[in-house]
């Protein structure tokens, strides 16, 4: 490569990191809004709405994090992402006395930030939900997060909570949560399919995407 | 400004270029029990209210706007005042954190801010500090 053209390239490079920097920072500072608001309130459901918010501005922020620190500034390893942003909405939730423990089991899965972002946003709503739905009353338990990859890019990310099951009423596809709803859409962007089964031990919620068929 | 200081309040100080990042801090500083006695997102003007007011606390982004980073900035406040200095980074910053863990410092808090994880950290910090304060008394 000549030498211009490295500078030129190396310019580029050193744009696009401040760029996601920038959108990381901003995304951030939502963060921090929604926060403040939810300070401005005694209405419990106002609160819980607003931490919502900001945990699902988080995923996305976290991305570009991500994007800012990786070497070829387009793509994340998800496994890593989902470790972090696993760990973020733990202890987000979490009451220290009643801990509810994060086991992971995370196959490397390389993917560009349009799916990253999708799929960010889903685990959020997933892991949100298994400590919402999986344990009221401040009992403790486990969460399980799995992602594998398949040799033809096929892929699968569970969460498997050891809470009190999902109500035998629930129907995913009918469902009128919010979080329930934000996963099936985000499933169809991404070309991919969701489930939610009782198990014998809680709830598993699968997630099924490829990673060579998204175009993006 | 008066007030602070019949208050028994640990007082801190803030360094954080994100105006609304260092509100939401100010926010759970104080429910912490906190006098905040400023947020600012420089690291002079950080150097120059900890040198002057002598917080009970310092909490330092590592990335700040102009010439200096937090890095440098709380190597110049030590430099004149004895205080615990927590940074504050994000998951990413990992060759600045690798930095900053070769200076001198009290601990670190990732963004996005948990409550337990910043109460926990800035309580340590604090200990720390009374501790290395002790001995260095005897």
């Amino acid at each position: 490569m000549t030498t211009p053209l490295r500078a030129s390239e190396e310019r580029k490079e050193a744009l696009l990191r401040e760029v996601h920097h920038r959108v990381k920072n901003n995304l951030a500072v939502i963060c921090s809004l929604f926060y403040l608001q939810s300070t401005h309130t005694k209405d419990q459901e106002a609160v819980r709405i607003f931490r919502d918010m900001e945990n699902r501005v988080h995923s996305m922020a976290l991305v570009h994090e991500s994007l800012y620190g990786s070497e070829n500034l387009a793509r994340i390893d998800f496994a890593e992402y989902a470790q972090a942003l696993a760990e973020d909405i733990l202890s987000s939730h979490g009451s220290p006395s009643v801990p509810v423990q994060l086991k992971s089991e995370l196959e490397p899965v390389i993917m560009s930030a349009d799916l990253a972002v999708p799929c960010g946003l889903i685990l959020n709503e997933l892991i949100s939900n298994a400590l919402k739905h999986g344990f009221p009353n401040d009992v403790g338990g486990e969460i399980r997060l799995t992602l594998r990859r398949g040799p033809e890019g096929e892929c699968s990310l569970c969460v498997e909570d050891s809470g009190v099951g999902i109500p035998a009423s629930l129907d995913i596809n009918t469902s009128k949560s919010l979080g329930l709803r934000l996963v099936r859409s985000l499933a169809q962007q991404i070309r991919g399919s969701f489930e939610l089964v009782k198990t014998d031990s809680g709830t598993l919620a699968r997630l099924q995407f490829k990673v060579n068929h998204y175009a993006g | 400004m008066q007030a602070n200081y019949i208050s028994s309040e640990p007082r801190a100080l803030i360094i954080e270029d994100e105006i609304l990042i260092a509100e939401e801090l100010r926010e759970r500083l104080s429910r912490l029990g906190f006098y905040v006695i400023a947020a600012v997102d420089s690291a002079d003007e950080g150097i120059a209210i900890a040198t002057r007011e002598r917080p009970d606390l310092v909490l330092m982004d590592i990335r700040l706007k102009g010439e200096k980073d937090g890095v440098q900035a709380a190597k110049e406040i030590r430099q004149q005042v004895d205080v615990p200095i927590v940074y504050l980074t994000a998951h990413s910053d990992e060759l600045t954190v690798d930095r900053a863990k070769e200076t001198e410092h009290d601990g670190f808090i990732l963004k996005p801010f948990q409550k337990h994880e910043l109460q926990s950290t800035i309580e340590v910090a604090m200990q720390r500090h009374a501790l290395r304060t002790k001995l260095n008394e005897q």
